[in-house]
């Protein structure tokens, strides 16, 4: 270990197949959240529907979550863990394109905590509530 | 046999061998309008150019203390004077026209400022004018792939040449090929076969080649009937990688490039230290010190392992100076990397010395060339490595470079031409070389016999401790009986798991084998018979130099199967330069 | 890994040409200090399983032609530390010849249709090129790639999209740097998938030549916005 403020040098590529793919977990955890984005408000609206359009309001008989699952803390944690996550991540991307020099290690690691923070808030919340 | 066990091809110009001259070949034969195959041992991108730190030795008169006869003083003087001066002053002249080659192919030259490259030293230079690009011989190998392939050379991969098909009067007709890939053999007509695999690395125990340099070319041009020329010199580097195993081996450069040395002929390189601490090399050159020639530093380094003051590891110690660390990163970040990986951080920030040893490189001999690539059989071309005479007995670090541009273009050049004369083999040729497959094939369907892995282990522990670093007569004679039972006894049984055709790579090895033990035989012979010790050739038993009988070459020829040496002049700048297959006039 | 110990290592076999499938065969290998999995391999071939196709050249990962997978992950063998358990497999998704060998054929066409040499407007001169000491190191930097073909083998939208790879956008960036060069190289990177990349950055992290594949890309893309391009000449 040295420690006075040093030179960088190249890193060691021996240990490749060790650790993780960050570069992986962080684009499925994207596409990941991303369809769970997509799949709340595919479900939302649908249920919203069924509430106002007459036809559509047998849907609620056979499943009457349509309406309310949007009340429920954990599906809400993870709606706004996944749309925090995809908003960072995305800003994230942009940011890169740009010309930014982030860490990927670093960057990710806050992406991730801050979709946490977030749905840790609406599950604790919830609860109380 | 069926006529379908040799597939025929058609080409004027096949070039053995991929890296840096086997290219610049095909590049020149292209450019006279020649169709141009190349093979490659394996993928293309296997090859010593590739390994090396791609550092080029060339007066481009940004030094204005350097000039040509500097240049060709340097060489002479590190080839211990023998060299074909003929061939180093064409060396030394057309350097700077291939370099500005290079650069039209898309390689960058270092530099400081955007019209001045960076020139720094390199070992027995005595002058600074070492060129260097950032991305080493990688890039010089591929910028000249990525030119081949556009002018229209055809690669192929996997691809062995196993010997040459000549027709009666022993011209050159064509090459007798094996399709790794596919198992496969193939014979291609050509007008003009140019022998670029490379060298000789891999009949040492410890080398710093890549596994497809076995003299495959030397052996197969040998067999022929061309002449070789100072096969008895073989380089090693002086510092490699003494461990782990994966690496051993592995050049580390030349000491000059650990110290102030590298930036000014007056300072001072890396330091060898034995296990006692003492800088030994005063002991051999204390002008020149660790900046000196190789033959010098890695002779000096392998004694005092052979006299117990190495390390527990095989090695010795190099001590950098740690002011040039920061240059050296910048430099030669690959370097600095494998260090960091097999040597530890401390190392490879310069902060403690780290273990090196001595380690075969490079085979300063090979096949005899006239100043136009031309061996001593028709339709047969050498360059690079495999050929020899430009370097005398040491050659200098950084004069590779230019040689596999120089020479690979005249040889290239004049294949092209010459490859317009040529006739199609006759049916005799071509039955002798199916014969020849036969042969071969054979090894895939014997039963019993020994392995080739474990023979080409023998055959490279014996290379290393009797035709190696250190040589005397009784080693030498007993490894040439040895190398004799390996050829009468082991080669023809050798056997391999499977018969499967396809990339059989001890099938490969056992063809492999048989070049391995020519060439290791013409060296074994040609290094008895030298009775003096010269550049990196040292004879325990004749530890001095012998200008008044040895200021010679040694041509070896295979006469009755065994190789056969004769001593002649020199060929200087002042004698008339022998003609291709004749004897110097003396 | 540091200490002795006994591996234990699953490979790849196959012969398409002998119709043998494609399946693991399992060996026990003893551990040597500081092994990588080519001494591994190499050890297996020597000791074990002399039939066992696979490729290496310099050992010391300038060849790039010893790549492979092991346990998932595209790697060069002669630089990856050998590992307790290992899987090792040949590089996807090239066609394979056997066991661990594989054709790059196609690469070797896509390179070619690519003209990946400096395409001059007038011949050299013959005197020294005048390039930016920065400009020098960066295209001696792209000029580092060993075309090893992990990135291409690890890339997520090479699998899924018309994307070639990252080693081809390398090789495009390191001709579009060089002042020299006039081929159309922004538009050639365009059509050979420069807009797919997902921006993952996998190919940075397993670059054995520490290049960013992903970083010249994106400069490549910022070239594109800022700097659009005419049809066949360069920005």
């Amino acid at each position: 270990m040295t420690t006075r403020a040093a030179v960088r040098l190249p890193r060691d590529s021996t240990r490749q197949a060790e650790g993780l793919l960050l570069g992986e977990i962080g684009r499925v955890l994207n596409r990941w959240s991303g369809l769970v984005i997509l799949a709340f408000v595919a479900v939302h609206v649908v249920g919203q529907a069924a509430l106002r359009v007459d036809a559509l309001y047998p849907l609620l008989t056979v499943a009457p979550l349509l309406a309310s699952f949007q009340g429920d803390a954990w599906v809400r944690a993870l709606l706004f863990a996944s749309a925090t996550y995809h908003s960072l991540y995305g800003a994230r991307l942009i940011a890169l394109e740009l010309g930014a020099r982030l860490s990927q290690r670093g960057s990710l690691v806050t992406t991730i905590a801050a979709a946490l923070a977030v749905a840790l808030r609406e599950v604790v919340v919830g609860a109380w509530r | 046999m069926s006529e379908d066990l040799v597939r025929i091809e058609r080409t004027d110009v096949l070039v053995a061998g991929c890296g840096g001259a086997g290219m610049r070949a095909a590049i020149e034969a292209r450019a006279k309008g020649a169709s141009v195959v190349l093979l490659a041992k394996g993928p293309v991108r296997a090859n010593h150019t590739r390994m090396s730190g791609g550092r080029y030795n060339v007066v481009t008169g940004l030094n204005p203390e350097d000039s040509v006869d500097h240049f060709f003083r340097d060489t002479i003087t590190g080839g211990a004077d023998i060299n074909n001066q003929v061939l180093a002053r064409i060396l030394v002249e057309e350097a700077l026209d291939r370099a500005y080659d290079l650069e039209s192919y898309g390689l960058v030259w270092e530099r400081k400022t955007p019209a001045d490259y960076l020139v720094v030293g390199s070992g027995g230079g005595s002058r600074l004018r070492t060129l260097g690009s950032f991305d080493e011989g990688i890039g010089v190998s591929e910028v000249m792939l990525h030119r081949s392939l556009r002018d229209g050379t055809v690669i192929r991969e996997f691809q062995m040449l196993v010997d040459v098909v000549q027709d009666d009067d022993r011209r050159v007709v064509g090459g007798l090929v094996l399709d790794l890939a596919r198992g496969q053999w193939v014979l291609y007509k050509c007008g003009a076969l140019i022998i670029a695999t490379g060298g000789t690395s891999q009949l040492y125990e410890t080398n710093s080649g890549p596994a497809i340099n076995t003299g495959d070319g030397i052996a197969i041009a040998y067999r022929a009937g061309a002449e070789l020329i100072d096969i008895e010199h073989m380089q090693f580097i002086p510092i490699a990688f003494v461990y782990p195993p994966s690496i051993k081996g592995y050049t580390l450069t030349e000491p000059q490039q650990y110290g102030m040395r590298h930036f000014d002929v007056k300072g001072e390189p890396g330091k060898l230290l034995n296990t006692k601490g003492e800088r030994f090399i005063l002991k051999h050159d204390p002008v020149a010190r660790e900046g000196g020639t190789r033959d010098v530093l890695a002779r000096a380094i392998m004694l005092e392992i052979l006299e117990g003051r190495g390390t527990p590891e095989g090695g010795v110690w190099l001590e950098p100076d740690s002011r040039v660390f920061e240059a050296f990163l910048h430099e030669r970040p690959i370097y600095a990397k494998r260090i960091l990986e097999n040597y530890g951080e401390r190392a490879a920030r310069f902060e403690e010395p780290f273990q090196v040893m001595p380690s075969a490189l490079y085979t300063t001999g090979g096949v005899r060339i006239d100043t136009w690539g031309r061996t001593t059989v028709a339709g047969l071309y050498a360059a690079g490595e495999a050929a020899g005479g430009v370097h005398g007995a040491n050659r200098l670090g950084g004069n590779s470079m230019p040689d596999i541009q120089v020479f690979g273009r005249r040889a290239g050049l004049t294949a092209a031409q010459e490859s317009l004369d040529a006739a199609p083999p006759s049916k005799a040729a071509i039955a002798r070389a199916e014969a020849r497959a036969r042969e071969l094939d054979a090894i895939l369907l014997r039963d019993a016999g020994v392995r080739p892995p474990h023979v080409k282990r023998q055959v490279q522990r014996l290379m290393w401790n009797q035709v190696g670093l250190v040589r005397n007569g009784a080693g030498l004679t007993d490894a040439l009986t040895r190398i004799d039972a390996l050829r009468d006894q082991v080669l023809p049984s050798l056997r391999v798991t499977s018969r499967t055709r396809v990339v059989n790579r001890e099938w490969m090895e056992a063809i492999e084998l048989e070049n391995m033990l020519d060439v290791a035989e013409a060296m074994a012979v040609a290094a008895l018979a030298r009775t003096e010790t010269r550049g990196a050739h040292y004879r325990q038993d004749f530890p001095t130099r012998d200008d008044p009988v040895w200021l010679a070459n040694l041509y070896c020829r295979r006469v009755s199967g065994r190789p056969q040496v004769e001593k002649r002049p020199l060929v200087t700048l002042t004698a008339t330069a022998a003609p291709v297959g004749a004897q110097a006039a003396g | 890994m540091t200490e002795q110990r006994a591996m234990r290592v699953e490979v790849f076999r196959c012969d398409p040409s002998e119709g043998v499938a494609p399946h693991y065969e399992r060996y026990t290998v003893e551990g040597r200090p500081e092994m990588r999995v080519l001494d591994v391999i190499r050890s297996i071939y020597e000791e074990q399983a002399g039939d066992l196709a696979f490729q290496y050249a310099c050992r010391n990962g300038r060849c790039g032609t010893c790549g492979v997978k092991v346990n998932g992950t595209p790697v060069l063998a002669c630089q990856e530390r050998a590992k307790a358990t290992m899987r090792i497999e040949p590089l996807s998704p090239f066609p394979v010849l056997r066991d661990l060998v594989v054709d790059r054929g196609e690469v070797e066409q896509r390179y070619l249709e690519l003209e990946l040499t400096v395409l001059r407007e007038a011949p050299h001169a013959g005197s020294r090129d005048a390039v930016e000491p920065g400009r020098a190191r960066e295209i001696g930097t792209l000029g580092s790639c060993i075309s090893c073909l992990i990135c291409v083998s690890a890339c997520p939208a090479v699998a899924e999209r018309p994307f070639d790879g990252p080693a081809f956008m390398v090789q495009l960036r390191r001709l579009n740097r060089n002042p020299a060069d006039r081929g159309p190289r922004l538009r050639q990177a365009v059509e050979h998938g420069l807009l797919e990349c997902f921006g993952c950055d996998i190919c940075t992290q397993l670059c054995p030549a520490d290049i960013s594949p992903a970083d010249v890309i994106r400069g490549f893309r910022r070239d594109l916005v800022l700097r659009p391009v005419a049809h066949g000449s360069r920005p």
